[in-house]
């Protein structure tokens, strides 16, 4: 465990000055920015909203809507292959297989750290909702706070919802990315799947596309529970993944 | 004699069968710098790769300290600090913090970060991302990186690659001193055979995957060449040798 600790410790540093962490930090602000910017634009219906008592509900689908279809896939597929890359780019993998750390810490602490920067991206994105929600208050005197209180129960089960829908997609990312030094590949496979999960949406058997789950989310089919069927094929996926990724790290020849 | 590093018929090939060593038995005495010299593509790379663990499913044997690589990974890379052919950096990050992901990894003393940075001349970088230092600067980083945990074996490939003459000497005499002051072995391979006489007291010469020869530096000199008269220099006692392999 300490082996692991360490290891996790010297990949946390590596995401500093990143592409990767920079995109984390966008990856979750960005949606809460553009709805803030689009709600303090649209001055009439604020005071509507704000006085609904459904402002949180509707501000938590809208924010999902973009984030779970569209940003957070394309995300995971962009921050999972950039931090990969790190260590061909830079022509590392050598230096670091020769420390003496064991190459399960290794690999698991990689994976870890772009797990925490998933649990990083969800957090801001909360907060950027919150804040959209109560920021027209604080800059108009003539809006009032929202009438109910966050609904943080329902966020946090949102985002543990969309996080376990993305995890197969980081899965499947981490293993394209051990398998190549061209960043392109894992890309270019990471981006033609979630157009084929998107696609897939409206397709009875969807859900084996694992690239289309966030979208997935927000379809309701009759007489099927989504949301059990979706988190059941998600963790399937992730275990298989994750378990081939680790064969493929832990056999390969030439780990220079 | 003690050997810090051993190899017992050491064997590589790539997946298409193409031999790339071929029982290779390396003897590395503790305490020696031994300069592991041969052409482009005669396998020096290769060989210190397997000694680093970096490729592995090989016939043959590697033994570090008497332990056998395999199966002890973990501990010989404690004693262990490698530079294996370009300098393995972070671009992104300053040569501190390319210092402190590895300190991390060897759970070495942060004391131990300044004092490999004014080994190899680098305490002054400050905040400036590695990717945008020199050549030259870029290798001497590799070097302190290796050095970073104090090990008591340096494995080098092409350590003075992208030095100036300057640095080149600066580097030499930093590994005479570890050698002589802190009892560092090293097994450096380069090509430039004028550095790496001034160097070594050990020499093997390795030439398409077989080993030529192995000793002290003093027995490489003492080999008697009828062809030559003149004086025995490193550089053309490795290209008789190397030309009567050939022959």
């Amino acid at each position: 465990m300490n082996a692991f600790i360490y290891c996790f410790s010297s990949e946390w540093l590596k995401k500093k000055h990143s592409a990767a962490a920079w995109l984390t930090l966008a990856g979750g602000l960005f949606v809460p920015l553009i709805l803030l910017f689009a709600r303090l634009n649209n001055k009439k219906e604020l005071y509507a909203s704000h006085t609904s008592g459904q402002l949180w509900k509707t501000l938590y689908t809208t924010g999902w809507q973009y984030m779970g279809i569209l940003l957070l896939p394309l995300g995971v597929i962009l921050v999972t292959s950039l931090f990969i890359q790190v260590e061909f780019k830079n022509n590392t993998w050598k230096q670091l297989h020769t420390t003496p750390k064991s190459f399960t810490a290794l690999f698991f602490a990689k994976l870890a750290v772009i797990l925490v920067m998933l649990l990083q991206c969800l957090l801001l994105f909360n907060v950027g909702m919150l804040l959209c929600g109560m920021v027209p208050a604080w800059i108009y005197v003539q809006i009032p706070l929202p009438k109910e209180s966050f609904p943080l129960l329902m966020y946090v089960k949102g985002s543990l919802l969309f996080l376990m829908a993305s995890l197969p997609v980081l899965a499947l990312q981490f293993l394209l990315g051990l398998l190549t030094k061209n960043f392109l590949v894992p890309l270019g496979v990471g981006m033609a799947l979630y157009v084929a999960g998107i696609i897939g949406v409206k397709w009875q058997y969807g859900y084996i596309i694992p690239y289309g789950y966030g979208a997935l989310l927000f379809a309701r089919k009759p007489g099927v529970d989504t949301t059990i069927l979706i988190t059941s094929w998600a963790v399937g996926y992730s275990i298989v993944f994750i378990a081939a990724a680790y064969l493929l790290y832990l056999t390969k020849r030439d780990k220079a | 004699m003690q050997y810090c590093i051993e190899t017992h018929n050491l064997s590589h090939s790539y997946h298409s069968g193409e031999g790339i060593l071929h029982g290779i038995n390396i003897k590395v005495p503790q305490g020696a710098i031994y300069g592991f010299l041969g052409a482009n593509g005669a396998g020096k790379t290769t060989t210190l790769k397997l000694l680093t663990g970096l490729l592995t499913s090989t016939p043959g044997a590697v033994t570090v300290y008497n332990q056998p690589l395999r199966g002890n990974r973990l501990p010989i890379m404690r004693q262990m600090g490698s530079l294996i052919e370009t300098s393995s950096l972070y671009s992104h990050l300053s040569a501190r913090e390319n210092l402190e992901v590895f300190r991390r990894l060897y759970q070495c003393p942060a004391t131990n970060i300044p004092e490999a940075l004014a080994q190899v001349g680098l305490e002054n970088t400050g905040s400036k991302k590695a990717g945008r230092f020199s050549l030259g600067m870029k290798q001497r980083l590799g070097i302190a990186i290796a050095l970073l945990h104090k090990p008591s074996l340096l494995i080098l490939d092409e350590p003075t690659n992208g030095l100036d003459p300057q640095g080149m000497i600066e580097i030499r005499e930093l590994f005479k001193t570890l050698n002589r002051e802190q009892h560092v072995s090293i097994v450096i391979s380069s090509h430039i055979l004028s550095e790496m006489e001034k160097l070594v007291t050990h020499i093997g010469i390795i030439n398409k995957g077989r080993l030529l020869f192995q000793g002290s530096l003093a027995e490489l000199m003492a080999i008697n060449n009828p062809s030559s008269n003149g004086p025995h220099d490193l550089e053309t006692l490795f290209i008789n040798l190397v030309n009567t392999a050939y022959a």
